[in-house]
């Protein structure tokens, strides 16, 4: 034995100083996927020195590597991402929050639904932190302070609608979660010597999260509602003379929703009815994104034909092609006969037109200057996503490697209650964690420890993804430490204390909480969904 | 021998020991020594060497490492970082040759991101076309669902260590928000030390054979169809760890400055 010392009778909690050390090192303020990958490290090397740690573990890790870059179903995260990129530089979601303001305001606490409603609307766009809370914090509080809304009021709404996007499909979160959700489940099936498993996807958890996610919008809406109604002067109407003319209202609201909420359905529907891979539907929401910008920007005049002429063609022309391509066969093969070719000669042009709208946009982002900027914003994003999740795949296996996986395990068997009792305390776990991490930390480090174990017990593996999300999205609302209160703060006016955003999200987080509880009791919430649709 | 993967390999291997060790140690002895040439250049040296006689300890005393067997090896290595810190510490000056290195470092990694950023536009567009060319025509081309693989992989890689320049790497900020701007030039240069720089190495290490075996058989895709490049693929893993470790040299350089508050040039 080369190592003596004392290092021996530590070596057995080397797994737990490793969590411990990872929580200092993460709130010392470095990048998390590096802190995560340093910490990771330095356990190795001292699991080594004690000799209790196999370098054999380390051995998959760039397998592991490599396959974050080939993960088919990660490849839509980029995608999504794009779409949201272009949905707010173009100003779309700016306009959305304008148009249904306008459309809302005369009713009291109107400014509140519209704010719900377009946090729910721009779920895709949102998976990543804050976004929608800052976008939303940024437009709408101010408006709806000079309203003469209750300070705490409009900034629990806000930044409860801001959350919202999280749980709803299609959201990056959800996607991520799938996919990690989807290994432990096949892990945990392996591991009782099921040999031919049961998969769960990620279309599964978008159905699943779907009805739990609109209940919340209702909630939040009756509760908006509610204190219109009793405390009038907390979300007063906008004076009717000051909105101008109805009918104006309605045709701006016609003109700027109909677009982005087609796209969203259209996207989110084919990903439920199983028709599109979540990749495939992302892809078209990033190109259906852009044209809906390209039919928003104005460019120079003078040309031949207008750029929103093309747009609208091009994104007619993808309808059309949809509805032929569901109606005739359009496959290409040899000898075909001569209607079909002249079916398939229609499709190309179609095809080529649908194309010069995603030029004609692309090129009017182009000129105005924000092509550059949305393209640069995606790549950002995603390499933040991908390396936390190489970040993580490195402590995963480390942690393995010092027996943490059995510590988890043997300490989630040992609750008390049972199966209750483990899904509570893993819930509770990861209620705190989201004080401090982020979704996408959680999800690549915490799911896949505590995944296996719990779907071992044999809980549904949709539900807890459900309940998981909703969990983080109530654990990022709760002051002092919640996520959306700190970007709700730092875009907020001074005027507004933080102690009235304490207060306005309470009555928010009560709903989440009461989501939950019906959630626990009634699990078909989330499971119905999904096996009506995949059986 | 001829160029084979093997002596390809090993050259590969040469040059991470003997230039890229010693430049991450460059920030840390211009920091401390400034524009004091022999003492930084002393510093300098010292510090590679160390951290070598460290490493070679290290492995000697873990019993699950396997021990470094070849003296020859380990005395070329300590005599070439010896002589190549020595002289260019002295010819350059660690301070100089960090500040210049920065710009270099920083400048090929974001031109690199905002060439690399267009692969964004070309994978939705890629992905884009193959749903049609799936929906409407039937025709399923592994090919084009290959390529979109390739340019997202080659998308996000790339600009890791851009997105560390930027600042897009997702920190745990409840008390680094509100951080001096001293006390978080010291969280940056000692993450860049203690986390970032040992990943990137970590990467650099387990990924080489990896890399290696995959070139030395052209790896391609398990598909007849498919994109022949998977060998192409797997490098990114090695550009990752390059490309952080530049950006990282970045961070810490201007972390060390911030901490000395040194004049900018």
């Amino acid at each position: 034995m080369t190592d003596g010392f004392c290092l021996c009778a530590a070596a057995g909690w080397l797994d737990l100083a490793m969590v411990a050390t990872l929580c200092v090192a993460l709130l010392a303020g470095y990048p998390a996927a590096f802190s995560l990958a340093g910490v990771a490290i330095l356990f190795s090397l001292i699991g080594l020195a004690a000799g209790v740690f196999d370098p054999g573990f380390l051995k998959p890790l760039p397998q592991r590597l490599f396959g974050s870059i080939t993960n088919q179903t990660l490849i839509a995260v980029p995608m999504f991402i794009l779409m949201g990129v272009i949905l707010e530089k173009a100003k779309i979601a700016e306009e959305l929050l304008d148009e249904m303001a306008k459309l809302f305001g005369s009713m009291r606490g109107g400014l509140g639904f519209s704010v719900t409603v377009v946090g729910a609307l721009l779920a895709a766009s949102t998976g990543i932190v804050g976004a929608t809370v800052v976008t939303m914090g940024l437009l709408s509080l101010p408006t709806m302070l000079r309203r003469g809304y209750d300070p705490g009021f409009a900034a629990g709404s806000i930044a409860a609608a801001g959350t919202l996007g999280q749980i709803i499909p299609p959201s990056i979160v959800l996607i991520l979660l799938g996919d990690v959700i989807s290994n432990a489940y096949q892990k945990a099936q392996l591991e009782q010597g099921v040999f031919a498993p049961e998969t769960v996807s990620v279309g599964d958890l978008f159905a699943g999260a779907l009805i739990p996610g609109l209940t919340l919008v209702a909630l939040y809406i009756a509760w908006q509602a509610w204190v219109a109604a009793t405390a009038p002067n907390k979300a007063p109407a906008i004076p009717a003379e000051e909105i101008g003319d109805r009918s104006e209202a309605w045709r701006g609201a016609l003109r700027t929703l109909p677009a982005p909420l087609a796209l969203i359905i259209g996207v989110l529907g084919s990903i439920l009815a199983g028709i599109a891979t979540p990749t495939e539907a992302a892809s078209v929401g990033a190109i259906g994104a852009l044209l809906i910008a390209g039919s928003r920007i104005k460019t120079d005049g003078g040309a031949f034909i207008s750029q929103r002429t093309i747009v609208f063609a091009s994104a007619a022309s993808l309808v059309l092609l949809l509805l032929l391509a569901a109606r005739a066969d359009l496959r290409l093969e040899a000898g075909a006969g001569a209607t079909k070719t002249v079916l398939i000669a229609i499709a190309a042009l179609f095809s080529v037109t649908a194309f010069s709208g995603v030029a004609v946009s692309a090129r009017a982002l182009f000129a105005g200057g924000v092509l550059g900027e949305i393209l640069d914003q995606t790549a950002r994003v995603t390499t933040m996503v991908f390396t936390i999740l190489m970040g993580a795949a490195l402590f995963s296996l480390v942690f393995r490697g010092l027996g943490g996986d059995e510590t988890v395990r043997a300490a989630l068997e040992a609750t008390p209650g049972g199966l209750v009792g483990a899904i509570a305390v893993v819930m509770l776990v990861m209620f705190v964690l989201g004080f401090f991490l982020d979704f996408i930390e959680i999800t690549f480090v915490v799911v896949p420890l505590v995944g296996p174990p719990l779907l071992a017990m044999g809980v549904d593996p949709v539900w807890l993804g459900v309940m998981m999300a909703i969990n983080l999205q109530t654990s990022f609302l709760t002051p002092p430490f919640g996520f959306a209160l700190f970007y709700l703060r730092g875009v907020a006016p001074e005027s507004v204390r933080t102690i009235e955003i304490y207060r306005g999200v309470i009555p928010f987080i009560g709903i989440q909480i009461i989501m939950l509880g019906l959630l626990a009791l009634a699990p078909s919430l989330a499971t119905w969904l999904p096996d009506l649709i995949y059986g | 021998m001829p160029l084979s993967v093997e002596f390809i390999g090993e050259a590969l291997a040469w040059a991470v020991k003997i230039v890229a060790l010693p430049i991450i140690f460059l920030p840390l002895a211009a920091m401390l020594a400034g524009r004091n040439r022999p003492m930084a250049t002393a510093i300098w040296t010292s510090a590679c060497l160390g951290a070598a006689v460290l490493g070679g300890v290290f492995s000697w005393l873990a019993v699950d490492l396997p021990t470094p067997r070849n003296p020859v090896a380990l005395a070329g290595w300590a005599a070439a970082t010896g002589i190549i810190t020595v002289f260019a510490g002295l010819r350059f000056g660690p301070l100089r040759a960090a500040d210049q290195l920065e710009r270099a470092f920083a400048m090929l990694v974001s031109k690199t991101a905002s060439f690399i950023k267009w692969g964004v536009a070309i994978m939705a567009i890629t992905q884009f076309t193959a749903v049609l060319l799936r929906y409407v025509f039937s025709v399923n081309s592994i090919f084009v669902q290959e390529s979109v693989v390739y340019v997202h992989g080659a998308v996000f890689i790339l600009s890791a260590g851009y997105a560390l320049l930027t600042d897009d790497h997702v920190r745990v900020d409840i008390f680094y928000r509100d951080a001096e701007p001293k006390r978080r030039a010291l969280i940056n240069l000692l993450g860049a030390y203690i986390f970032l720089f040992p990943f990137c190495l970590l990467i650099l290490w387990t990924s080489s054979p990896y890399v290696a075996s995959s070139w030395a058989v052209f790896e391609g895709s398990t598909e007849q169809s498919g994109i022949q490049g998977i060998f192409l693929l797997k490098s990114l893993l090695p550009l990752l760890s390059l490309g952080l470790a530049a950006a990282g040299f970045v961070t810490a350089h201007r972390a060390a400055g911030v901490l000395t508050e040194r004049a900018r040039p």
